[in-house]
């Protein structure tokens, strides 16, 4: 049977100014696949993350999750990001920068706890519980941030450039981490990290000029 | 020793004065501020126009010339306001400007990647505001806000032109009495005592507000 599409990028079209940054942009990611994106520098592979999760706009177009477009709905629970540099709650301890977006989702205080210590726990930072994010190695920043991401079950969970900022047993650790989660979401990465991706995916995607060539 | 036993009395109550227009122009002027600044992040052009213009006027004047303005001024405009309360608005006006610009500076200095951070993962505006943006601005700003406290319990001193008997005013009338300058002295003493409580206080705030980087 044909795995369910989750994400589908229909013609995207995006432009800063006379700059055009997505000509024509289409990309199919399917339930438990692990797409890799690479490209040079300024090719546009941020852009379309960054339009994906909302934080672009885009000029034409469509962008539809789990059959529901994107840019229609005032906020999409199925995505979850991982930032290049974590952009976790600095004033939250571990557990709270899990539990406080839940919570704002409408979830349950008692469930959010246990949803975040089982996901902590998975990810190997439950010891850290009570620490802040300035108490974590850089590879326990991306679990938390991975750990924050997952906590409302998205169908697609990105990553931007997931190794940049890990040493090579962290990245030996998120290789493991996403091919565990990818049982149960779609997942896509930004990366200039070429054997990590190669590694790591189930279909490698490089952006040109020209747009997108599996 | 006879003197200070004399004056005791009256410069106690010269400092209630005081502490009451410091604490009363802190608790109105700073969460005043506060709510201001969430008003001023919505970023409407027009409201941001007059609370430029607000910031002007309070910053670029003196404070001396907007509580006479309060109290002298306002009887011409039909707005006539007793000594304390045209003091109280004269300083919570001016106090709240200056508040208001330690926020901004405090907000504008949070990285963007938490805003973005907050909107992918579902959080309203006032949510980020409050709960996210907030909380690490009061942290940067804690430092500029001490030292707007300890200038605002100076300033105290301004409200004896108004003829208000706070702490100066009765240590110059012991001045003219006794003819001695040993009432100033215990009038520093006192503004220093304030000023150093304050001081103590928000660097323990300061020191429990570092428990994450």
């Amino acid at each position: 049977m044909d795995k369910k599409i989750i994400l589908d990028v229909k013609s995207v079209f995006k432009s800063y100014g006379k700059v055009d940054v997505l000509k024509d942009v289409s990309l199919e990611i399917k339930e438990n696949e692990i797409v890799s994106l690479m490209g040079p520098s300024g090719i546009g592979k941020s852009t379309l993350l960054r339009a994906i999760n909302k934080l672009e706009t885009i000029d034409d177009g469509i962008i539809l999750l789990d059959n529901v477009e994107v840019h229609n709905v005032s906020y999409q629970k199925k995505i979850g990001l991982v930032f290049q540099n974590f952009n976790l709650f600095p004033h939250l301890t571990v557990i709270d920068n899990c539990i406080q977006p839940a919570i704002i989702n409408g979830m349950n205080k008692d469930e959010a706890k246990l949803k975040a210590l089982a996901l902590l726990s998975k990810l190997k930072i439950e010891s850290k519980v009570s620490n802040y994010p300035n108490q974590l190695s850089g590879g326990q920043k991306q679990r938390l941030s991975i750990a924050r991401a997952c906590m409302l079950s998205p169908k697609l969970l990105c990553f931007d450039e997931p190794t940049s900022a890990l040493d090579i047993k962290s990245i030996e650790d998120v290789k493991g981490i996403i091919q565990d989660l990818s049982k149960d979401m779609a997942i896509l990465i930004v990366t200039h990290d070429e054997k990590f991706a190669e590694d790591v995916s189930s279909r490698l995607i490089k952006m040109n000029e020209n747009g997108l060539v599996n | 020793m006879e003197l200070l036993k004399t004056l005791v009395p009256s410069l106690l109550d010269g400092t209630k004065t005081t502490i009451f227009v410091f604490l009363l122009t802190l608790v109105i002027s700073y969460p005043l501020s506060l709510f201001l600044s969430v008003i001023q992040n919505l970023r409407n052009k027009v409201i941001n126009f007059i609370f430029g213009i607000y910031i002007t006027i309070e910053r670029g004047t003196p404070l001396l010339l907007q509580m006479m303005f309060v109290y002298f001024g306002l009887p011409y405009f039909n707005i006539t306001l007793n000594r304390m309360t045209a003091v109280i608005v004269a300083f919570v006006l001016n106090y709240t400007a200056y508040f208001m610009e330690i926020n901004r500076g405090g907000i504008e200095s949070i990285d963007k990647g938490q805003y973005e951070a907050c909107k992918v993962l579902g959080y309203s505006k006032a949510q980020t505001f409050i709960r996210i943006i907030l909380p690490q601005a009061f942290k940067v700003t804690l430092p500029s806000v001490t030292n707007e406290v300890l200038a605002l319990v100076k300033d105290t001193s301004l409200i004896t032109v108004l003829g208000v008997s706070e702490v100066l005013k009765i240590g110059r009338s012991a001045v003219n009495t006794y003819a001695t300058a040993i009432p100033f002295i215990y009038v520093g003493i006192i503004y220093l005592v304030l000023t150093s409580i304050c001081s103590f206080l928000l660097k323990r705030l300061e020191m429990r507000m570092n428990y994450y980087g």
